[in-house]
C-alpha cells in the first residue's frame, strides 16, 4: 500500500517534470508553425539567393562538384550549400582562428560564416563567429551568433559574459521582468547542461530507475530490494527531469521562437500593417520572443513584457 | 567716487556758493576731514594740475598739516600768478575715548594762468615749522595749446582736489578760495567752458569719450595684456552708473580695476581733458590666433547750464545765480581692440602644462626620517610672475607604497599691471605605509619664458626619506600590506569580450539533437531490452541461489551430525587432532550453512550476534561459543585426553538444542 502510494507520488512529480518540458513544447507548437515559418522564410530566402547564384556558377565548375573538398576549398559563396567534410572544416577552424589571431578579423569571420555554410555547427564556431563580428563593429550578428552559442552550450560562462558585453553597445536598455522563482531555478538547472547532455543524462537516468526497479522485482534480501525501490524512484523523478529539459531544447531546435533584431531601428506596431500605431522602437541587438506570425509581420515580446508587431525581415531567428 | 551717480566736473559754478556756505558751517563747527590724521609728522604736499590750456585758470594748493612758522614760496615761471599765495586755514578737535586730537591744516593758494604753451616748472616750496624745513616736490605742468579759443577755464580751479567734485568738504578751504578767484574771472570767462556749447546745445564726438587701450598687441599664449577703460571729457556730466564691460572671449580675465576712480588731466592732441580711469583689467589669451575685446559701453548725461531769464531773487544771487540745467543723453563706447596671439614655439618639454611667465621652484621636502603610517607632505612652491590663475600642480610621483592624497594649492599672489605676481604653494600630502629606504623623484615644472621666447624646465633636488617600522602595529614583511589599511579595490581599466574558443571544433550537423534521435532511441531500446530480457535470468538465478542457501541451512544440521560421527570415529582412533578438526568444522560449519555466513567472516561474537537475534537463550550460545574455544584450546595442546568425551557429548547436545530451539521459530 505505502509502495503504491510512494509509486504514484513519482509518478505524479515526474508527469509534472515532464510537463515542464512537454508545456513547452505545446507552447512553442501552437506559435511553432508561425516561428517556423519565420525561419523557413529567411532561410528560404537565403537559400534561394544561394541557388541563384549556385546556378550561375554551377556551369562553370560542374567537374569540381563531384569533389566536397576540393569545392570546400574554393573560394566561393556559391559552395556554401555544398556540405563541408569534418576534415576540410577542421582545416578552415583553424584557419580562421590564427586569422583572429592576427587580427583579420573579417577574414576569420568568412571562414567561419563558411564552415556553417557547409551545414556544420557547434557552439563554439558560433562563439568564435560572434567575437570576430563583434570585433568587426557588427554588434546585432554578433549578438545573434552569441545567442545561437548560448542555445547549444548554456552552461558556458564565457558567452553570458560576452553577450554582457556586447550588449553595452545596444541602444536600448530592457529590463526583463523578474521571473517567478521556481522558472529561475528551472531555467539555471537547465542550463547546466545542453540540450544533447540532457537527453544523454536522460538515458543514464531511465537505465537506473529500471536498474532500481530490476533490482526490487528480483527476490532479493528484503533490504537490497529497498534501496532499489528508492533509488529506482528517485532515478524516475531525475529522469523525468532530464528529459522534460531535453524535450525543452529539442522544441526550441526544431521551432525556433526567439530573434534578434538586425534593423538598426525597428517600429513595433500595435497591429500587423503599416498603419498600426507605433509602441516603441527596437534597435539593433535587442532579443525577442516571437509568438506569431501573419504576412510579413510577426508578433513579439520584449524582455520588459512589452509586444508589438514587427516586420519579420527587420530581425533574425535564433536557430 | 561718490557713491552716488552724480560726478560732478571740479570747480563747476553750480553750487559754488553752496559749497562755501558749507565750508564755513564745517570750520565754524571745527569738523574736518583731517581731522584722523596723525599730527606728530609734518607733511608738506603741492597739489596741481598735470595739463593745462594756454589761457586756462587753474590753481595750486601747498597744503601743511601744521602752523607753520615761515612759508617760502616757490618760484613759478611761465606762468602768471593771478592770485595768490592766499592763506587758509582750518582746525578740528576730535576727541575719542577722552583724548583729545587736535589737527590744524594750513593750506596756501596760488591762481595761475598759463601764457605759453610747453612744459613749465614750479620748483618746491619750503616751509618751517618749529625749526625744522619741509619741502614740496617740484611740478611740471603740461602747457598745451588752447583747443578753438574755448578755453576751460574754471573746471581747472579745483582740479587737484581728490577725487574731483567729491562733496564740498574735502575742498574746504580750496573751495572758498577758489570760488573766490574763479568767481572773479568767471564773469566772462570763467563760465566759457560751458558757454562754448550754451548756444549750440550739442556736444561734439570729441568732447567726451571713452578710449579702451591694451599695452600689448601682439603677445604669446598665456602671456598678459592690460586693457584699460578711460574716459576723457572737457565738458560736465552726470555719470550715469551703467558700464557694459565685454566678456572677453578667449581670455582669462582678471579685475585690477583701482578701488578709487581718480581724475587726471592729459593732453591729447593739443588739447586737455579731464580723465579718469574706469576699469583695468588683466587678461589671460586662452588661445592662438586674432582675438578682440568687444567695446565698452556706458552713458551719460552731458550737463548744459541755460540762463534763467525769469526775474531773480536775492537767493538765487547768493547761490550762484539763476542759471538752470540741462541734461542730453550721451551713448558711449570705446573701440574695438585686437590681440595678436601667438602659439607657443614648437619643441615644448614633455611636463610642460601651459604655464607662461618667469618663475622660480622651491621645494620643501617632508623630513628625511618619518614613522611608518604618520602622515607627511611634499611642498613645491612656485614664485615669480606669470600666469598663475592657470597653473596646474606638476606631477609628484611617489613610492607605490606611499598612499598619495589629493594636491592642495594655496595661493599668496597680486594681479599687476605685469601680470599676476607673488607665489603658489602645492602640498602634496602623504602617508609612507611601509617602512624602508626611499628616494623621491624631483618634480620638474616647465613654463614658457615669452621674454627669453624659450621654454624653461626647473626641477627640484631628488630627495629620500627612510621609513621606520610604525610601533603601533605588528610588522609585516611585505611591501603595502598593513592590517588592512591598504588594501585597495582591484583596479578594472577596460572591459572587452574574452578570447575566441581553441582546440576542436566540436562541429556537428546543424539543427540536429540527440533526443529522438536513432541514437537516443536504441540506447532507450537496449535499456528496455536489457531489462525485459534480464529480469527473467536473473530471477531464475537469483532464485536457485536462495534455493541453494535454503538447501545448505535446512542440511547444517545433517552435516553438522556427519562431522560429529566422523570426530568420534577420530576419538576412537586416539587421534586428537582430527577429532577436534572435525569437531571445529561441524560447530563453524553449522553455524556458518544455518545462518548463511561465509566461514571467512564468521566470528564468535558474530555468533552469539546472530543466535541472540534468533532468540536463542544466553546460556546456549555462551557455550556453543565456550565449547568452540575449548576445541581451539586442545587441538594444539598434548594434555586433556578425558575432555574429548566430554567435549563430544556437549557439542551434540546443544546442536540439538539450537536446532529445536531455531526451528520452533
Amino acid at each position: 500500500m505505502k509502495r503504491l502510494i510512494i509509486c504514484l507520488l513519482t509518478a505524479f512529480v515526474s508527469g509534472v517534470a515532464v510537463a515542464y518540458g512537454g508545456g513547452a513544447a505545446v507552447e512553442a507548437e501552437t506559435v511553432g508553425s508561425a516561428a517556423g515559418e519565420v525561419g523557413n522564410d529567411s532561410a528560404g530566402a537565403a537559400a534561394s539567393a544561394v541557388e541563384v547564384e549556385n546556378a550561375a556558377t554551377q556551369r562553370a565548375q560542374s567537374q569540381a562538384a563531384g569533389n566536397v573538398a576540393v569545392a570546400a576549398l574554393v573560394e566561393d559563396a556559391a559552395d556554401a550549400v555544398v556540405a563541408v567534410d569534418r576534415k576540410a572544416a577542421t582545416a578552415m577552424w583553424n584557419e580562421a582562428n590564427e586569422a583572429y589571431h592576427t587580427g583579420d578579423f573579417a577574414a576569420a569571420a568568412a571562414l567561419y560564416d563558411k564552415i556553417e555554410a557547409g551545414g556544420l555547427v557547434g557552439a563554439k564556431l558560433y562563439y568564435n563567429k560572434a567575437g570576430a563580428l563583434f570585433k568587426m563593429g557588427k554588434v546585432g550578428e554578433s549578438i545573434l551568433y552569441y545567442s545561437k552559442a548560448q542555445r547549444l552550450a548554456p552552461y558556458d560562462g564565457d558567452i553570458d559574459h560576452n553577450l554582457a558585453i556586447v550588449g553595452t553597445y545596444t541602444r536600448n536598455r530592457i529590463e526583463p521582468v523578474p521571473e517567478f522563482f521556481v522558472r529561475r531555478w528551472m531555467r539555471g538547472l537547465s542550463s547546466m547542461m545542453g540540450g544533447d547532455g540532457w537527453a544523454l543524462l536522460s538515458v543514464g537516468l531511465f537505465a537506473l530507475a529500471l536498474a532500481g526497479v530490476l533490482v526490487y522485482l528480483l527476490p532479493l534480501a528484503r533490504r537490497v530490494r529497498r534501496v532499489g525501490f528508492w533509488s529506482g524512484v528517485g532515478a524516475t523523478v531525475l529522469f523525468a527531469f532530464a528529459f522534460s529539459f531535453a524535450s525543452r531544447d529539442y522544441y526550441a531546435t526544431k521551432h525556433p521562437a526567439s530573434g534578434i533584431v538586425m534593423s538598426v531601428s525597428a517600429a513595433a506596431k500595435s497591429s500587423p500593417d503599416e498603419s498600426g500605431k507605433d509602441l516603441f522602437l527596437l534597435y539593433e541587438g535587442d532579443r525577442v520572443e516571437i509568438l506569431d506570425a501573419l504576412g510579413d509581420w510577426s508578433e513579439i515580446e520584449v524582455a520588459n513584457g512589452s509586444r508589438g508587431w514587427i516586420r519579420t525581415g527587420a530581425f533574425r531567428v535564433i536557430d | 567716487m561718490a557713491g552716488d551717480a552724480n560726478m560732478r566736473v571740479a570747480g563747476a559754478g553750480r553750487g559754488r556758493a553752496m559749497r562755501f556756505w558749507l565750508a564755513l558751517a564745517l570750520f565754524v563747527f571745527g569738523f574736518s576731514f583731517f581731522a584722523a590724521r596723525a599730527q606728530d609728522r609734518v607733511n608738506f604736499e603741492v597739489a596741481a594740475p598735470t595739463a593745462v590750456e594756454v589761457g586756462e585758470l587753474f590753481r595750486i594748493e601747498f597744503v601743511v598739516n601744521a602752523d607753520p612758522s615761515e612759508f617760502v614760496p616757490p618760484t613759478i615761471e611761465g606762468f602768471d600768478v593771478m592770485a595768490g599765495p592766499s592763506k587758509s586755514q582750518s582746525q578740528s578737535v576730535s576727541i575719542v575715548n577722552g583724548d583729545m586730537t587736535r589737527t590744524e591744516t594750513v593750506t596756501y593758494t596760488y591762481v595761475l594762468q598759463a601764457f605759453a604753451a610747453g612744459l613749465h616748472n614750479i620748483s618746491s616750496a619750503r616751509v618751517t615749522v618749529d625749526g625744522k624745513s619741509y619741502y614740496t616736490r617740484s611740478v611740471t605742468i603740461e602747457v598745451a595749446e588752447g583747443g578753438s579759443g574755448s578755453g576751460s577755464g574754471g573746471d581747472g580751479a579745483a582740479g587737484s582736489s581728490g577725487s574731483g567734485g567729491s562733496s564740498g568738504a574735502s575742498g574746504s578751504s580750496g573751495g572758498s578760495g577758489g570760488s573766490g578767484s574763479s568767481g572773479q574771472d568767471g564773469g566772462d570767462s570763467g563760465n566759457s567752458g560751458v558757454s562754448g556749447q550754451e548756444g549750440s546745445r550739442e556736444v561734439a564726438a570729441d568732447d567726451i569719450f571713452l578710449r579702451a587701450t591694451v599695452n600689448r598687441t601682439s603677445v604669446y599664449k598665456g602671456e598678459p595684456v592690460v586693457v584699460t577703460l578711460k574716459l576723457y571729457s572737457r565738458v560736465q556730466f552726470n555719470y550715469n552708473n551703467d558700464l557694459r564691460w565685454p566678456t572677453f572671449n578667449g581670455f582669462w580675465q582678471q579685475d585690477i580695476s583701482p578701488d578709487q576712480i581718480t581724475q587726471g588731466r592729459e593732453t591729447l592732441d593739443g588739447r586737455v581733458y579731464n580723465s579718469w580711469v574706469l576699469k583695468e583689467y588683466l587678461l589671460y589669451p586662452q588661445q592662438s590666433g586674432a582675438l578682440v575685446v568687444e567695446p565698452f559701453a556706458m552713458s551719460v548725461n552731458v550737463l548744459f547750464q541755460v540762463r534763467d531769464t525769469s526775474p531773480r531773487n536775492i537767493f538765487d544771487e547768493l547761490m550762484g545765480g539763476g542759471a538752470g540745467w540741462e541734461q542730453i543723453r550721451r551713448q558711449l563706447s570705446s573701440g574695438t581692440l585686437r590681440v595678436d596671439v601667438r602659439d607657443w614655439p614648437e619643441g615644448a618639454p614633455a611636463g610642460f602644462d601651459g604655464a607662461v611667465g618667469d618663475f622660480e621652484l622651491d621645494a620643501v621636502a617632508p623630513p628625511p626620517a618619518m614613522n611608518a603610517n604618520t602622515s607627511g607632505s611634499y611642498v613645491l612652491k612656485l614664485s615669480g610672475t606669470g600666469n598663475f590663475p592657470l597653473i596646474r600642480a606638476p606631477h609628484l610621483s611617489l613610492p607605490d607604497s606611499f598612499e598619495q592624497y589629493n594636491v592642495t594649492t594655496s595661493d599668496n599672489t597680486r594681479n599687476t599691471r605685469v601680470g599676476t605676481s607673488g607665489h603658489r604653494e602645492f602640498s602634496y600630502p602623504f602617508i609612507p605605509r611601509a617602512d624602508g629606504l626611499y628616494a623621491i623623484q624631483a618634480p620638474s615644472f616647465s613654463f614658457f619664458n615669452p621674454r627669453l621666447r624659450q621654454y624653461v624646465t626647473l626641477s627640484a633636488r631628488e630627495t629620500s626619506i627612510e621609513v621606520t617600522a610604525d610601533s603601533m602595529t605588528v610588522t609585516t614583511p611585505s611591501v603595502g600590506v598593513v592590517g588592512g589599511l591598504s588594501r585597495d579595490e582591484m583596479k578594472v581599466f577596460g572591459q572587452d569580450i574574452r578570447y575566441i574558443k581553441r582546440g576542436g571544433a566540436g562541429l556537428g550537423p546543424k539543427g540536429e539533437t540527440f533526443l529522438w534521435s536513432w541514437g537516443y532511441f536504441s540506447l532507450m531500446g537496449l535499456c528496455v531490452v536489457l531489462f525485459v530480457g534480464g529480469y527473467p535470468v536473473l530471477s531464475r538465478l537469483v532464485r536457485d541461489r536462495q534455493n541453494d542457501r535454503l538447501m545448505r541451512g535446512k542440511r547444517a544440521n545433517k552435516v553438522a551430525l556427519k562431522r560429529f560421527r566422523a570426530a568420534e570415529a577420530s576419538m576412537k582412533q586416539d587421534d586428537r587432532r582430527g577429532f577436534y578438526d572435525e569437531m571445529l568444522k561441524a560447530l563453524w560449519g553449522y553455524m556458518s550453512d544455518r545462518m548463511d555466513i561465509p566461514m571467512a567472516v564468521l566470528t564468535k561474537d558474530r555468533i552469539c550476534e546472530e543466535l541472540f537475534e534468533r532468540s536463542v537463550p544466553q546460556d546456549c550460545s555462551d557455550s556453543y561459543v565456550r565449547i568452540i574455544s575449548e576445541c581451539e584450546e586442545a587441538q594444539y595442546s598434548p594434555s586433556s585426553s578425558a575432555r574429548m568425551t566430554e567435549l563430544y557429548r556437549e557439542g551434540v547436545a546443544l546442536l540439538t538444542e539450537l536446532e529445536s530451539t531455531m526451528k520452533k521459530r
